[in-house]
């Protein structure tokens, strides 16, 4: 890297601080934006980020900001990256939509689709923590509206 | 989920729109918002609609327009006025029959071509069918012949009637 290098210090919710790359840490839509608005002072506050997930993403970025790595290496480096817990993977959601980092969150979105597509709508709500509104009857409607689907 | 905050709704939808049609349909009954998601994600879902033809009960049906969004516009096979038509999509194996049109056309008129349309209306989020009729005056005994257009409209299912006359 030449010596006009600049770091940017990325504060998460819970008050730790990351000094990062600025060319790195652009790969988020989001700090890029204040980046070029030039509404950045010493430190950007991540307020829907914690410390524990920062770390995660900051390691996506920089595998994928590495110089030279091959295709083949990286995508062996995203298979285990999603490889993690369910609470794990929605953080990583979350995180990638707010910082706004598209190829991330695509990732992340094809994974969950994976993990899910198989399941019974009870499962589903389990893992969103969603709760159920339909009474039994509507819900024994819609059922029977799409039998062949819960075959 | 860790009792967190709820994933976005655009998120949702883009995890939604990566499952195969099988899941979408199971998912219809996660939650109330899950379902008008989905009802957006693969059109053509009714709840007032509960009629499912099968796929074989298809084949006299001729299609005429689409798709659109994975929705054909079918017509069945039909002799004289007897025109029925419906709106199909085979990914979620869902149909509807539209209801008849309000035609009221005069004795002396004969025959007819006819074309069809199917779209989107964006102004009103919803589909529409464009039925045109050319009708002859064969017998000459009418005074002009006549094009007339009726739409009908998906979230309605109902049809408004237009007389259009050309310029001779």
């Amino acid at each position: 890297m030449s010596s006009s290098t600049k770091f940017l210090t990325l504060k998460t919710n819970d008050k730790e601080e990351f000094v990062l790359d600025e060319a790195i840490a652009i790969r988020s839509q989001t700090i890029k934006n204040m980046v070029e608005d030039d509404c950045v002072s010493n430190v950007i506050p991540l307020p829907n980020v914690d410390s524990k997930t920062m770390i995660k993403v900051i390691e996506y970025w920089k595998k994928h900001s590495e110089e030279g790595i091959s295709k083949d290496k990286l995508m062996d480096f995203d298979k285990a990256f999603v490889k993690v817990d369910q609470s794990i993977l929605y953080a990583l959601i979350l995180a990638a939509n707010f910082l706004n980092d598209a190829e991330m969150l695509d990732m992340i979105c094809q994974e969950v689709a994976n993990r899910i597509k198989g399941k019974t709508p009870e499962e589903i709500r389990k893992e969103f923590n969603i709760e159920n509104d339909f009474t039994p009857e509507e819900e024994e409607e819609i059922r029977n509206e799409n039998v062949w689907a819960f075959e | 989920m860790d009792g967190g905050r709820p994933i976005p709704e655009d998120v949702v939808v883009d995890i939604l729109l990566r499952l195969p049609v099988e899941s979408l349909l199971r998912f219809k009954c996660v939650h109330k918002s899950w379902r008008a998601l989905i009802k957006k994600i693969a059109p053509g879902v009714t709840p007032e609609q509960k009629t499912l033809l099968q796929l074989p009960r298809v084949a006299d049906f001729s299609c005429v327009a689409g798709p659109v969004d994975d929705l054909f516009l079918v017509q069945k096979l039909f002799y004289g006025e007897d025109v029925c038509l419906g709106l199909w999509n085979p990914a979620t194996r869902e149909f509807r029959s539209l209801s008849p049109a309000p035609f009221e056309i005069e004795s002396f008129f004969s025959h007819h071509n006819q074309q069809y349309g199917l779209g989107f209306d964006l102004l009103t989020l919803d589909y529409k069918v464009v039925w045109l009729r050319g009708l002859w005056d064969d017998l000459g005994l009418g005074d002009y012949n006549r094009v007339y257009v009726c739409v009908y409209s998906l979230c309605n299912n109902s049809w408004k009637h237009l007389t259009l006359e050309f310029p001779p």
